[in-house]
């Protein structure tokens, strides 16, 4: 049988037998033949793969030629054409399990190759693709060659010939932080009987959800002279000008809008109305100032007690929309409200 | 407290002249049954359709699904919706398993839950392993969002009570005795683990909360239910304008899993000392409220040593749920509390809940609110046309759904397999 399954092999100068730190710039090449730990790979493949390539690339280089060294290896890659390329393992090696994770990087989203790599949890290469690229875990030194090598392998053959995966713990798959659904055996509320049972009695209990940890925000230092600031208003409160023109989602939003308020004493029921899916928007739609407070705003500025209100107004909607979306959308928003000169903002929340 | 539920298994419905039940199969006279949810105001149109396991049928527009239960003697079911007001919970019920009623219907806003009976969807809920009758109603022109919705309830409140019926001078395939002491006698379970369980109700606004005692639970204090009460329909579903998968359905509540997984234990492993409800309000002010007078009931007035904590709806009441989570922890209650996780369609999500106290360390998943899943092509569609919520048709074709549009897979009362993995 005919092996099926290419497979490149990519280590640093010292697992490519090279040299040690005084080799660490040498820059990427291929070699046809397995080298240093792909033999032990030739081994492992079997007669499901082969090792088409080893592409050997010092640390240093990597580090201190990025965009360079990707696009050299890159090439590499994609002149031998393999179905699966494997990285590492990197151990707790710093520089080279951030070159294995870009590999794998390139492999996976450049060129549609599964990657698999494997390196200690707190490598800083983990960072750098664990949402993309399956790691196996590794201990910290060398000594877990052999067993690092082994699975990724069989995981790499499994990726590469569309096979189901095992878990996480059966595969030595170090956990990405990121959650799919599966069925239990139990329903949740047996599951959850056992678990306060176990913590009532003093036992050991398994906590299906940890704590994030959140962010912390340091609040702006006050305006000192309220009469001369420009005061913006902001608002998730999903208010859009009627017929919605940027088409900002009723929840779960990825957009915002920015709308004028030039020559408008007060917002109109005419013009605007809130298409939120998270409270009830009967008395919004009756008088969008009660959300956006245009009108007391323009009040405050004739008084002179603001200097100005900003003229434009920004505005999303704040239901089920997912964290990294809101965070996106916050910093836009304050970027443009920051490079105008705004010194305040008043953040109705619904 | 003590309740008799008379548990009849049917495997079978078939339309016939006459309603009745024999050798586990329900007859229903579907011209019967319409007459008796027929209601001119309210509706423009009801037609009863049928579905069982395994056909290859999606059921659009679900917007609540019930077990089919009479009240035999003592007692009312369903309270402030049917019959008198009276106290749910004593004398003897029936209810017929493997059987729902779906409430369908359509109109701005109503958010609709989409049932497959086979394929991937089917999979991951319960509810397709049930045999249902099907109500899909339109409303009558004029009728608003209210009218239409308690229209909705009554009808399928009362199709559940005329099905149940049947069995009403039968005898059960098995009787299940529910019972629990009032508080002050003394226990006959000395030492074991006293445990209650809170359920959080969603008070969001109108067409989103679940109704206690035929009420709106818009400003209530936290108060005590016999665990009776639930299974007797003290707690029904209202939620029509709701994230389907984030809103529990009459069946679970009916069927609540706590309760029942608690009443299996009582007096073997732990006592089961009672039910709180507790509200979730829109101002923290009123959380914090909310919360310490239900730890309140729970530690000092049912002198409960754990509880398990539930909740309705996604967001706000996530806070209402850890609050309740710090406040039972600090008067010496353990907690677990079950939630789904809102983690985005690819599950990287970092915050899974808006929430999350310190002392909530003991969290059981109900799965990820946002994953995909992919529906196969049906041969049927029941239910309508279209929905009312950003889901497009042709509904009999391959549809691509997140989870939270398939009722009571990501069950936030427990009952579901349906949890997640980190990978």
């Amino acid at each position: 049988m005919v092996p099926s399954i290419r497979v490149i092999h990519y280590v640093n100068q010292f697992f490519g037998q090279i040299g040690g730190e005084e080799k660490a710039s040498i820059a990427p090449f291929l070699n046809e033949k397995p080298i240093g730990p792909s033999q032990l790979l030739k081994g492992l493949l079997g007669m499901k793969g082969d090792v088409v390539a080893t592409i050997v690339c010092g640390d240093n280089y990597f580090s201190d030629n990025m965009e360079k060294a990707k696009n050299e290896v890159l090439r590499l890659i994609s002149s031998h054409n393999p179905n699966l390329v494997l990285a590492g393992p990197a151990f707790n090696a710093g520089r080279y399990g951030i070159a294995c994770a870009e590999v794998c990087n390139i492999a996976k989203k450049d060129l549609g190759v599964e990657a698999v790599t494997s390196m200690y949890k707190e490598n800083p290469g983990v960072e750098i693709c664990h949402r993309d690229i399956y790691i196996i875990e590794t201990g910290l030194s060398s000594r877990g060659m052999i067993e690092a090598m082994t699975k990724m392998v069989q995981l790499g053959l499994k990726l590469a010939l569309k096979e189901p995966l095992g878990s996480p713990q059966e595969e030595g798959i170090l956990l990405r932080g990121i959650k799919r659904n599966i069925l239990s055996k139990e329903f949740a509320s047996e599951r959850a009987i056992r678990a306060l049972l176990a913590k009532m009695k003093g036992e050991l209990f398994h906590t299906e959800v940890r704590r994030p940890a959140f962010d912390e925000v340091l609040p702006a230092p006050p305006i000192e002279d309220l009469s001369k600031a420009t005061i913006a208003l902001v608002t998730e409160g999903g208010l859009i000008p009627i017929g919605n023109p940027d088409h900002i989602e009723s929840h779960r939003a990825t957009r915002y809008g920015r709308y004028s308020l030039e020559g408008m004493s007060r917002l109109s029921k005419e013009g605007f109305e809130s298409i939120h899916r998270g409270y009830d928007t009967t008395f919004v739609n009756e008088d969008p100032n009660r959300l956006a407070p245009v009108d007391v705003m323009r009040e405050l500025e004739q008084e002179g007690t603001i200097g100005k209100l900003y003229p434009y107004f920004f505005t999303t909607t704040g239901v089920a929309t997912f964290v990294e979306n809101s965070k996106k959308i916050g910093k836009s928003i304050a970027k443009e409200l920051k490079e105008s000169g705004v010194s305040g903002v008043i953040l109705t929340s619904t | 407290m003590k309740l008799e539920l008379g548990i009849f298994n049917i495997r079978n419905i078939v339309g016939n002249s006459h309603t009745f039940i024999q050798d586990q199969a329900l007859y229903i006279n579907l011209n019967e049954l319409k007459q008796v949810i027929a209601d001119d105001q309210h509706f423009s149109k009801i037609e009863i359709e049928i579905a069982h396991p395994g056909n290859s049928v999606r059921i659009i527009n679900v917007l609540d699904v019930i077990e089919p239960r009479v009240k035999v003697k003592g007692g009312e079911i369903f309270p402030g919706w049917i019959g008198e007001m009276g106290v749910a919970g004593i004398g003897r019920t029936h209810a017929l398993k493997g059987v729902g009623v779906i409430e369908v219907g359509l109109m701005k806003d109503f958010y609709g839950a989409i049932l497959d009976m086979k394929g991937a969807g089917a999979e991951l809920t319960n509810y397709s392993n049930l045999h249902y009758v099907i109500l899909v109603t339109e409303p009558a022109p004029g009728i608003d969002q209210a009218e239409y919705s308690h229209a909705l309830k009554m009808a399928g409140l009362k199709a559940a009570t005329y099905l149940a019926r049947a069995s009403i001078s039968l005898q059960p395939d098995e009787l299940r005795i529910y019972e629990i002491a009032p508080l002050n006698r003394p226990s006959i379970n000395v030492g074991l683990p006293r445990i209650a369980y809170l359920h959080i109700t969603e008070i969001h606004e109108v067409l989103k909360e679940p109704f206690i005692y035929g009420d709106n639970p818009r400003r209530y204090f936290p108060t005590l239910l016999h665990p009776n009460e639930l299974i007797d329909g003290a707690i029904v579903s209202c939620t029509y304008d709701y994230s389907p998968g984030l809103k529990n359905f009459t069946y679970s509540f009916l069927n609540s899993p706590a309760v029942e997984g608690l009443y299996q234990r009582h007096g073997k492993e732990l006592e089961f000392v009672g039910v709180v409800v507790a509200n979730a309000p829109s101002v923290l002010a009123d959380k914090k409220r909310s919360a310490v007078m239900a730890a309140k009931l729970i530690r000092f007035i049912l002198g409960a040593d754990g509880v398990i904590i539930t909740k309705d709806g996604g967001g706000h009441p996530d806070i209402d749920l850890m609050e309740c989570c710090e406040q039972c922890e600090r008067l010496g209650v353990k907690t677990c509390l079950i939630n789904s996780e809102m983690l985005s369609p690819d599950g990287t999500g970092i915050y899974s809940m808006i929430a999350f106290s310190e002392y909530a360390d003991c969290v059981i998943s109900a799965g990820n609110v946002d994953e995909m899943v992919d529906l196969p092509s049906m041969e049927l569609v029941i239910g309508g046309k279209s929905m009312a919520i950003d889901i497009q048709g042709p509904f009999d074709k391959p549809m691509r759904v997140p989870i939270r549009m398939i009722p009571n897979a990501i069950s936030q009362l427990g009952f579901t397999k349906v949890t997640t993995e980190e990978f």
